[in-house]
């Protein structure tokens, strides 16, 4: 497919052509989704409330990505006289640098089996057989906390700082769930780089999914992973009734839009992530198999994977307008009383299989069994809450009153 | 060879380094601070005169000596910096280097998860408290005063000392240093083979495969089993004390 | 001053249910009842400056001050809306009726000046309560806009060519009749908009113990 354009350079530049035409399609490609992702989202926010949404710039709104971006280029840009400036300006650069970096181990397509960075073959991944894929994307995407902290704390504003504390406890704890969900993938499969789990779904066929195997697992991933990219209803750090804007209060212009591009940026790879993972990535039966030939075949899987990560980006993107934001000690339990021992046993779970060389249907009932065990105890823990925390309370100052 | 004429060239950097960490610390009295720099880039380039370059093509040496520099002149950073948030975020890039340097040697997995656990958590709950304990731009002068700058930089440089010294006895025995081209007095930077540890159960035939996840998980749970779970142990033993120190929820917490 | 402890009322947090308590059905829950809305989709916007809102008849937006079946203006200058102005913006000048001009034989006083600050006014509607004649009014125009401060002050010009320009319109009939209010006052007919979704009976919030309760 390339391999005139790669010939044509000379030898020790060879093996960076093809990555650097993938970086540039992805890079550009994932500007443009974003935008258009943040049109869709008012849109649907609009439609789930009986409203229009944005409709005035071109055709059913459609330039409106358009000249919000051009609004966001042309504003001033406000550096705010008391904020520590560069680490204000380093904040928004953090941001999106980490979670585009994320995206480098995700495959957006069928990777070809025997890459080679020199055949001239699209490799539909920018960094192509890394070993440890997930550990990366977890590593990497750990970073991304750093753009909030010090975008909160050097604002010097408290809001701002209220944001980024509730974000660096939130991100540490879901952290854990989030690396512990994908640990039984990784014991299925054998292999902790990306390609090679959608490779060994996409081989056993529909019924190979990781799905059928690890259904809890891929709540506990999804959940864990808004947490991580800070969506509601987990989005304590930025919600707007109580913070004003959380930490990015103090930002304004194309700063402003760049936390915004990373958050945007993050959804995308939880999205991807999501469909590869558990729903067989570009795998579809008798439309997309790995041995179908026909003309257009690869288009056809690149499609039948963005649309599935499509769908789960329309899911986020429905939960956000769906459901209530978390209390913070409801959301710090969440991670630590519910979903972390819920990864853990899962794990155990798929050892159990392992070892014995169990059939590996046996998962799919210890996860639902495991799923309908944690709500058999949440029944049994959920008790009266306020009166027993404030009663002795009541009781000490009517005491009090007694007394005098 | 004489004793002096080998090793006294290293302790001149490791002086002049303990003399510009000591001088660079925040102090009431103002210093110029220039003096301590030049000290510091002076320590920094004799060290790094002596060290030989990692074997290997131009690219990995470049590399090295990259994240080698941002490593060590991050930590000095980190100890003389005023500001503790700032002090935090050198911490942060003292990590990030070494991964750098984890991942150049063929260790991704170290390096990833050194990432996730340092910089990903412990040095964000680091943050965490600093945040909590002063707001940006507030003038307070707490915590700011090293309590013993003199006797922290001299205990401090002594341990480096001892273990550049011992690093450098252990490359002139391992014989497969290059000390008959190397001058007196110079370093060893890595011996060129890693001798595989001759009990281990994991398979070594395939050199593709050091440092990958396979190797590296037969080798923490088969050769290294004992330490593991003596680690997993004493970090469960602490989960438990912290969960068993927070208050309860009818002492009035949430 | 610490409650007596006999004044709270405890409200106990209602027990999950097991469905409740695994959280996933009623995630599921809600995402039908938003997706209902996307696939059952009835806009209730209104295309703002192209279509005017249908406000209703009891919206209170610039003053009017009307005039009788002579053509003169209603005021008797009694001063009792500038009185009742919580926001101090009405200011009247009277003046004595001419007692030899036929034109103002019924009529001991007008309003010399009649000034009203619409940027002070709160829009609260007591001056319309307060007037013992029915003169001045508010209508439902809202949209009221000036370059200067000093346009925003209505006169008595202004507010009787207020008057001109909405007596015929459907949204601004005379509202009060003899110090009774008349059909505006009347809830039954008023076209507000009602709620996007609907509380059940059924519902838990509807049947938990607390204030606001929807039977």
């Amino acid at each position: 497919m390339f391999e005139q354009l790669i010939n044509w350079f000379p030898e020790w530049a060879r093996p960076f052509i093809m990555p650097m035409i993938t970086i540039g399609i992805v890079l550009q490609v994932n500007l443009g989704v974003c935008s258009y992702l943040i049109l869709l989202e008012r849109k649907l926010s609009a439609w789930m409330q009986d409203r229009i949404g944005p409709n005035r710039v071109g055709p059913w709104g459609l330039l409106q990505p358009v000249a919000d971006m051009l609004k966001l280029l042309l504003k001033e840009d406000v550096i705010p006289g008391h904020v520590n400036k560069f680490l204000y300006v380093l904040a928004p650069g953090i941001s999106v640098f980490t979670t585009m970096l994320a995206f480098a181990v995700v495959p957006f397509g069928p990777v070809p089996r025997n890459l080679s960075a020199t055949d001239g073959q699209f490799p539909y991944i920018i960094a192509p057989g890394v070993d440890l894929g997930l550990v990366f994307i977890f590593a990497v995407t750990s970073l991304a906390v750093y753009g909030i902290i010090l975008g909160g704390w050097a604002s010097n504003n408290k809001y701002s700082a209220l944001g980024a504390m509730r974000a660096s406890a939130q991100v540490v704890s879901y952290e854990i769930p989030l690396g512990m969900s994908v640990v039984g993938l990784a014991l299925l499969t054998g292999s902790m780089s990306i390609e090679k789990i959608l490779l060994h779904q996409v081989d056993a066929g529909i019924l190979g999914w990781n799905i059928w195997f690890q259904p809890l697992a891929c709540v506990i991933f999804f959940a864990a992973a808004m947490a991580e990219a800070q969506r509601l209803p987990f989005d304590l750090s930025e919600c707007e009734q109580e913070l004003v804007g959380g930490w990015h209060t103090e930002y304004s212009a194309m700063k402003w839009g760049l936390f915004f591009l990373g958050e945007y940026t993050h959804v995308i790879t939880i999205s991807f992530l999501t469909s590869i993972l558990f729903f067989g990535g570009w795998h579809l039966p008798w439309i997309a198999e790995p041995d179908s030939q026909y003309l257009g075949s690869t288009l056809v899987k690149v499609l039948v994977l963005l649309t599935k990560s499509f769908a789960f980006i329309i899911v986020i993107q429905m939960l956000r307008w769906t459901i209530p934001r978390f209390r913070f000690d409801q959301l710090m339990g969440l991670a630590w009383k519910v979903l972390i021992p819920l990864a853990t046993l899962n794990v155990v779970c798929v050892m159990i299989v392992k070892q014995f060389h169990l059939n590996e249907w046996w998962l799919l009932p210890m996860s639902a069994g495991l799923f309908l065990g944690a709500g058999l105890i949440g029944t049994q823990s959920s008790r009266p809450f306020a009166r027993k925390t404030l009663e002795p309370v009541a009781e000490a100052h009517g005491h009090h009153a007694h007394a005098h | 060879m004489d004793w002096s004429k080998e090793n006294g060239l290293l302790i001149i950097p490791l002086v002049l380094g303990c003399f510009a960490v000591c001088w660079l610390m925040p102090s009431t009295r103002q210093r110029p601070r220039i003096l301590g720099g030049l000290a510091a880039l002076a320590a920094i380039l004799m060290m790094q005169a002596m060290l030989l370059p990692p074997a290997g093509d131009y690219v990995r040496s470049v590399l090295f000596f990259v994240f080698a520099a941002a490593a060590v002149i991050s930590a000095g950073l980190m100890i003389t910096d005023r500001n503790p948030v700032y002090a935090a975020l050198w911490f942060a890039l003292v990590t990030l280097a070494v991964c750098g340097l984890f991942l150049l040697n063929a260790a991704p997995f170290l390096s990833a998860s050194t990432i996730i656990v340092y910089a990903g958590a412990i040095i964000v709950t680091f943050l965490f408290v600093i945040m909590l304990a002063q707001q940006s731009g507030t003038a307070t002068s707490y915590d700011q005063q090293p309590i013993q700058p003199l006797m922290a930089s001299v205990g401090g440089f002594i341990l480096l000392g001892a273990l550049l010294f011992t690093l450098q006895e252990w490359g002139h025995i391992d014989g497969t240093s290059t000390s008959e081209h190397a001058e007196p007095g110079q370093f060893i930077a890595l011996p060129k083979e890693i001798e595989p540890n001759p009990l281990s159960q994991a398979p070594h035939d395939n050199p593709h495969e050091i440092g990958s996840l396979r190797v590296l998980g037969r080798s923490l749970f088969g050769d290294y089993l004992f330490s593991v779970e003596i680690a997993g142990t004493v970090l469960l033993i602490a989960t438990i004390g912290a969960i068993a120190i927070a208050p309860r929820r009818s002492q009035g917490t949430l | 001053m610490p409650i007596n402890p006999k004044d709270i009322e405890w409200v106990e947090e209602p027990a999950m249910n097991f469905w409740e308590s695994t959280y996933l059905p009623a995630v599921f829950d809600g995402l039908r009842t938003t997706g209902q809305h996307v696939a059952d989709f009835h806009p209730v916007t209104e295309f703002y400056p192209e279509q005017k809102p249908n406000l209703p008849s009891h919206y209170r937006g610039v003053h009017r001050l009307n005039r009788d079946d002579k053509g003169r203006v209603k005021c008797v200058a009694c001063m009792m809306c500038a009185t009742a102005c919580p926001a101090r913006c009405i200011d009247i000048v009277a003046q004595d009726a001419p007692k030899d001009d036929p034109h103002w034989a019924d009529r001991d006083k007008f309003p010399k000046s009649f000034v009203i600050d619409e940027l002070k006014c709160i829009y609260c509607g007591m001056c319309e309560e307060a007037c013992p004649v029915d003169s001045i009014e508010l209508t439902n125009i809202f949209d009221l806009t000036g370059m200067t401060r000093q346009e925003m002050m209505f006169d008595k010009e202004k507010l009787l060519s207020v008057f001109d320009q909405t007596k015929d319109t459907v949204g601004n009939p005379i509202r009060t009749h003899k110090g009774k209010l008349g059909h505006a006052s009347d809830f039954t007919d008023l076209h507000t908009l009602g709620p996007a979704t609907t509380v059940r009976a059924d519902d838990r919030s509807a049947k938990a113990n607390s204030a606001g309760v929807i039977e």
